[in-house]
């Protein structure tokens, strides 16, 4: 859709305002309930398991460049640092888009700053493989096996590439944890990784790990969000099976798409 | 059942995986050898993009959108080699593009190739090849309102504007049908950046599942997944290969695919077996004394 | 479409055409010089005074440039381009519909017919202004209350025009060979035709949307952009590597390869890339034989193999991961086992027996793998795309809104 049409205008702006009037919610003083993800509650264990096998963690960001889900990778990204910095461990990050390594870099190094370990971050770490996919998944799979990694992290888009990497992670037993947004993956992640996060969950990821208001509010919101879109369906093909496709009202909910 | 019995069985739960791999190669090897006479039923998806294909009129042109590389070359050339060697086949004219390096230029040694089995098709006159380009997104919007304002040359740094093939296509909205073969999420942008094209796809296996909700709502007008796509798509086209016998390059891939996917089922029937005769074998054998039950660990550091 | 000929459905961008004819047009001698040389003071004096800022400016400063360019892609998808034009035609007596698209169009490149000019060796032009035109059809009588196909010039009147500098429109029936002038009288135009006669009042829609044309010049001012950090991901890989065969550490070999191939590729590449095509029967330069090596012989190679191992992996992994241990997990190898097998000629063959036309047709195993794919597979793959769809979408308004929390965005949690 190049340009939004009446309908369009609406939702965006209706789902928008559902998502912000939770944040103000929720900022206001209101606990609002949400449900754990046994894959977040294990990304600190994860870690101390790393950390007592005395080996490094490896965390991929997948094929993505500095996109929204790549940005949700480098937050948690921000947390694993932290804990491996209070073991003095370290956390390789091999990337595809080389403009992610500065932002990962920065990242990295306040997590270390913050729990006064300068000394243990290695800005070498941070490692630019290559922008073809499999040159990369190869990169990633070497770095499993020389490194010995005890932990692997994969969050992020991920294509083909994904089971080369997570069954390696598995082979030099690593700890393994999984998140995608992507449906196509979900089934080799979960026959090779120990916990995987999946579809929605993975932008819950930083609402679960923390119990920051605006994060768990804008959670709820989105919960709702989906409840209106779903009633949005029912109302459309109630329509256009009573009314027929023909209808204005039918003609209007499908203008929608494009 | 006899304890030693139960015991070689248990052994099944956990294979070394470098008898799993020799077991793949030679699955997978043998039929390449030995070809396996195979007959293949097509699934409707591949029998509407078929119905499509034969739908668009002498006077559309149809875009194959190669977005594939090396890498998933096993797959996509196969995927592609069967559609194009149809609409050489049937006189359909054609464009090959992408968003992928390698993909047209590929595409083009694939079809030259292909045209040689069809005397008088000529670059130019049947299919023009407009080549790789960059930045999705912006590409695709202005191709929606002017092709060869967008692409300006072909791969032969002909003039777009004065191509012939290239001026049955003044925008997308006016092009026959799409046809998307990848082994990445590139369809999305074409649906997303696309509404009013004719689209169908073909994807790796590992794409297919997330495809089918695009294929219900009528978004891709026709879907071939994997190699059994190609496969499923000559036996609809009615291929034949060099010697005469059914089928093309999918056809080929079948007897392997086939045992491979058997493999995969035998593999995952001796490891659940050697799980309940290591069962039956705790249940059978009380443990001493002096030491606690443990649950028996495999060497995949899976509790069993 | 005419050569140099180019078409949009948005106006263009606030001042686009100005900033196209007298900023980003091509330099020379002098000229070329003075702007390399201030372009180069400005980059530097920028990062100067971004370094100079406290962390706490510097982040309110990514804060109104992310909400910025947010807004930009907003309005460029909700501002109305006024791309539409409708009314009403009064024809013996009866009321038509009138519908029409307009479109931004520059005037065909009047180069002569010939062979293909490159474009560097055509002297600069500067980009000539768009004309803003019209075309659609006036309706006679509704489509639909008419037996048969729709006839033009008797049920439906195609009309085309182009708006004049002071905002008129001049339109023209288009269904003769001899296009029709209107005569305009304020708003109404007069419809005089050799089938009959009427008037035409017609409102176009109003352009405000004047973000959209800058989008594609973005869009490719981001390419470059993003072309410029492969570098660094050179010296990142550069550095990592040159410590490790300088000090001859472990692996050392793997690093000499990548030397190798990074040195290889990046002058046979280039080198190529000078030469004229190769012909056949050529014998074949050093460049291209040793691109050809490089390319087709090492990397090509190497991302199929790789890409090969999958068939490894899917099979150990498989076998791992398939273990009945529920009711749950005995369904889903059932539902595997059905869709491998219904895949496959050879599984197809198991159910081959029974007449696919017959009353039983739907326990041939291809069609209970269909069922399977387009059913069930469909409602989980929707479910799991609504819910990635909507997290996406609160994700981008807290970035967006500078909400998200995180060390990347200065908010510890």
């Amino acid at each position: 859709m190049e340009f939004a049409n009446p309908f369009a205008l609406i939702i965006l702006t209706a789902l928008s305002a559902l998502v912000l009037a939770f944040i103000l919610t929720s900022t206001g003083g209101r606990e609002l309930f949400i449900r754990r993800v046994p894959g977040v509650d294990a990304i600190d264990e994860v870690v101390g398991r790393a950390v007592e096998l005395g080996r490094p963690i490896l965390f991929s960001v997948g094929l993505g460049g500095i996109d929204i889900t790549t940005l949700q990778a480098i937050t948690v990204i921000g947390h694993v640092a932290k804990i491996a910095a209070r073991f003095r461990n370290r956390v390789i990050v091999p990337v595809v888009d080389p403009m992610a390594i500065p932002v990962i870099e920065e990242v990295q190094r306040e997590s270390y700053a913050s729990e006064r370990a300068e000394e243990a971050f290695n800005p070498e770490d941070i490692r630019f493989l290559s922008g073809e996919q499999f040159a990369y998944a190869a990169g990633v799979v070497g770095i499993m096996h020389r490194e010995r990694v005890g932990a692997t992290f994969f969050f992020g888009n991920f294509a083909a590439e994904a089971l080369v990497m997570a069954e390696s992670g598995q082979q030099v037993g690593a700890v393994q944890i999984a998140s995608t947004p992507d449906s196509n993956q979900i089934p080799f992640f979960l026959a090779t990784c120990d916990y995987v996060i999946i579809g929605e969950e993975y932008y819950a990821v930083t609402a679960l790990m923390s119990r920051d208001p605006v994060l768990r509010g804008s959670l709820i919101g989105q919960d709702y969000v989906k409840v209106i879109l779903l009633l949005l369906i029912v109302l459309g093909f109630t329509l256009t099976t009573i009314m027929g496709p023909g209808h204005f009202l039918a003609k209007w909910f499908a203008g929608s798409g494009g | 059942m006899s304890p030693a019995l139960l015991r070689l069985l248990a052994r099944s739960r956990s294979i070394d995986r470098r008898w799993i791999a020799l077991a793949t190669v030679l699955m997978l090897a043998a039929p390449l050898i030995w070809r396996i006479p195979l007959t293949m039923v097509p699934f409707p998806a591949t029998v509407k993009l078929k119905t499509t294909i034969d739908a668009v009129p002498e006077n559309k042109l149809i875009i194959v959108a190669v977005d594939w590389d090396s890498a998933t070359k096993g797959e996509c050339q196969p995927l592609t080699a069967a559609v194009i060697d149809y609409l050489l086949k049937n006189n359909k004219k054609f464009a090959l593009f992408g968003f992928i390096p390698q993909g047209p230029e590929l595409a083009q040694r694939l079809t030259e190739e292909l045209a040689r089995k069809y005397p008088g098709k000529t670059y130019g006159k049947d299919w023009v090849n407009w080549g790789y380009r960059p930045n999705v997104m912006n590409t695709l919007i202005a191709m929606m309102n002017d092709v060869p304002g967008t692409l300006k040359t072909d791969i032969r740094k002909n003039d777009l504007s004065k191509d012939p093939l290239t001026q049955m296509v003044p925008n997308l909205k006016e092009a026959g049908l799409l046809y998307h073969v990848s082994g990445t999420a590139l369809f999305k942008s074409y649906l997303q950046f696309c509404a009013g094209v004719p689209l169908a796809n073909a994807v790796t296996a590992v794409m297919g599942p997330e495809q089918y909700p695009y294929l219900q709502s009528g978004q891709t007008k026709g879907l071939l997944v994997g190699l059994g796509g190609a496969a499923q798509f000559e036996a609809v086209g009615d291929f034949k290969d060099e010697t005469g016998a059914k089928g093309g390059e999918g056809y080929k891939g079948m007897g392997s695919q086939s045992l491979g996917h058997l493999l995969v089922m035998a593999l995952i029937v001796l490891g659940n077996l050697g799980v309940w005769a290591q069962r039956r074998l705790d249940e059978t054998t009380p443990p001493p004394d002096d030491e606690p039950s443990e649950t028996p660990i495999d060497d995949q550091g899976e509790a069993a | 479409m005419p050569q140099g000929a180019s078409s949009t459905p948005y106006p263009p961008g606030l001042l686009q055409d100005w900033f196209a004819t007298h900023v980003f047009c091509p330099l020379h001698g002098v000229a070329f010089v003075a702007a390399i040389i201030a372009t180069v003071v400005a980059f530097v004096a920028i990062l100067a005074g971004l370094q100079s800022l406290g962390s706490g400016a510097r982040r309110r400063l990514t804060m109104a440039c992310t909400f910025v360019a947010g807004l930009f892609y907003l309005l460029a998808f909700v501002l109305t381009p006024g791309n539409k034009a409708s009314g009403t035609a009064v024809i013996g007596g009866k009321a038509c519909a009138f519908r029409a698209d307009i479109t931004w169009d520059t005037a065909p490149d009047p180069t002569p017919q010939g062979p293909p000019v490159d474009d560097k060796d055509k002297p600069w032009q500067p980009p000539k202004p768009k004309t803003r035109t019209l075309k659609g059809a006036v309706e006679l009588t509704p489509a639909e209350k008419v037996k048969g196909e729709p006839q033009p010039g008797v049920d439906i009147l195609p009309i085309e025009g182009t708006q004049n500098a002071d905002g008129t429109w001049d339109l023209k029936l288009a269904v003769d060979e001899t296009p029709v002038a209107l005569t305009r009288t304020g708003r109404s135009y007069a419809l005089a035709w050799t089938g009959g006669s009427g008037t035409l009042t017609f409102r176009a829609g109003i352009p405000l949307n004047r973000v959209k044309g800058y989008e594609q010049p973005l869009g490719t001012f981001m390419i470059i952009m993003g072309g410029f950090t492969i570098f660094l991901g050179l010296i990142n890989l550069v550095m990592l590597h040159g410590k490790v065969l300088l000090g001859a550490r472990r692996g050392w070999h793997n690093s000499l390869a990548f030397f190798i191939g990074l040195v290889g590729m990046t002058v046979f590449g280039l080198w190529q890339l000078q030469l004229p095509a190769l012909e056949a029967g050529q014998p074949v330069p050093l460049a291209h034989a040793g691109y050809k090596l490089f390319f087709d012989g090492l990397l090509k190679p190497l991302q199929s193999t790789t890409f090969a191992l999958l068939g490894f992996f899917i099979v150990s992994a498989a076998y791992r991961a398939f273990r009945i241990r529920s009711t749950e997990a005995a369904l889903m190898t059932i539902v595997a086992f059905v869709v491998m097998l219904g895949q496959v000629p050879m599984g197809q063959a198991l159910t081959a027996w029974i007449p696919a036309d017959g009353p039983f047709g739907w326990l041939r195993i291809e069609t209970i793998t269909n069922w399977l794919l387009t059913t069930p597979n469909t409602a989980a793959t929707r479910g799991i795309l609504f819910g990635s769809v909507t997290g996406g979408f609160a994700l981008s308004l807290r970035v967006w809104l500078s909400l998200e929390r995180g060390s990347y965005f200065g908010k510890e949690f």
